[in-house]
């Protein structure tokens, strides 16, 4: 139950306030993951590679990856409050060295509540596996156009959407906007 | 009638609406929050906003003030409609296939296909008390002993007061104290919304 309490106040984001890693978290699981990746299944996906082609998956999915695992790297930074300081107009009035002050208070009290290092890590984690699981479906990509190869194609697309699938349920758990501490 | 097409997006370059309309090749501009009265660009009565999911009370109020503009929300198929929400509010699910389940949708993308209807971008409105956020950090810097109040204007207390009674009513919350720890009851209510 102290997990529960302590989950919901690191994830206070009232008025989910806009930041640029609320935005790119909102790219990767919504314009990636759920757009372009788990709308499709295996049969979409062999009939992509045996007609049609797909570029977004040759050149933009690993992109994405390193989006996602850029995203883990900087999220504590990205989610801070401390940003907002510098947006609220009544605080632009004030002494800059003031305004430091009141920026690294805030960004202090933020990193004692926070469970963003954790969720960071564990984004690292589902991006790299995900790029893993990216990377043997670009190997079979160019597999000449047989049974074997569409089943290759098959068994690597259902490895994608399990990785996939974990990934966007990390990037679900993330804020969707400045927490405040 | 050209009618004008405004969308919210994360960005201008992704996302399943870009993508649906960017075969028109039409040029996106952007619109920084909820249209207020006398932005140059405000949208006028027959136009069209989509909207990803209405993340902000300010959206509905906005609805409800301009009846003449369609505000379409892109929902996943878990998100219906709320019954509070004025008639101009339409919701769609959250893909591709689903714009020709809608007619109101499927009347936009036909005025869209005619070249009568002009793409904006809009991205997602942040709107916030500003002064009751302010005035919940400037508690937090002096609980660490980062006394900035005196360098804050005389009535910023005053008027992060009103927000916070004016939200907490919303919420019928009435014992929360304006203080560091009823601010921040009151912001876990916000967020659970």
């Amino acid at each position: 139950m102290r997990d529960i309490n302590i989950r919901r106040v690191a994830n206070r984001t009232p008025w989910n306030i806009s930041c640029r890693a609320a935005v790119v978290r909102g790219q990767l699981k919504h314009s990636w993951l759920e757009n372009q990746v788990m709308n499709k299944s295996a049969d979409d996906v062999v009939h992509l590679w045996n007609e049609i082609g797909w570029p977004a998956l040759e050149q933009d999915f690993a992109a994405r990856v390193q989006e996602a695992i850029r995203l883990a790297e900087g999220m504590v930074s990205g989610f801070s409050p401390a940003q907002i300081v510098d947006r609220i107009a009544v605080f632009q009035e004030i002494p800059t060295e003031i305004r430091d002050m009141l920026r690294g208070a805030v960004h202090e009290e933020y990193l004692q509540c926070t469970e963003l290092p954790a969720d960071s890590a564990r984004l690292r984690d589902a991006a790299t596996v995900m790029g893993e699981a990216v990377n043997t479906l670009l190997g079979a990509w160019n597999n000449p156009r047989t049974e074997q190869g569409a089943s290759d194609i098959r068994q690597a697309w259902n490895e994608v959407l399990e990785k996939a699938r974990q990934l966007a349920q990390v990037l679900d758990d993330l804020p969707r906007g400045i927490v405040l501490p | 009638m050209i009618m004008t097409l405004y969308y919210f997006n994360h960005d201008k370059n992704a996302d399943m609406i870009t993508a649906f309309f960017a075969q028109k090749g039409t040029t996106a501009e952007g619109l920084q929050s909820v249209p207020q009265n006398g932005d140059a660009n405000k949208p006028r009565g027959g136009d069209v906003i989509f909207v990803h999911w209405l993340s902000s009370k300010a959206w509905e109020t906005y609805a409800k003030d301009n009846p003449m503009v369609d505000l379409v929300v892109i929902s996943r198929a878990s998100i219906t409609r709320d019954n509070q929400w004025p008639m101009n509010i339409h919701v769609c699910r959250h893909s591709a296939n689903s714009f020709g389940d809608n007619s109101k949708v499927r009347e936009f993308v036909e005025a869209y296909k005619t070249d009568n209807i002009k793409k904006w971008e809009l991205i997602e409105p942040s709107d916030y008390p500003e002064e009751l956020v302010a005035w919940y950090l400037v508690m937090i810097a002096k609980d660490k002993g980062i006394d900035v109040t005196g360098s804050m204007p005389s009535d910023l207390e005053a008027k992060a007061k009103n927000s916070f009674e004016s939200i907490r009513s919303r919420f019928g919350n009435g014992n929360l104290l304006f203080d560091r720890a009823g601010i921040a009851k009151l912001l876990q209510c916000v967020t659970s919304t």
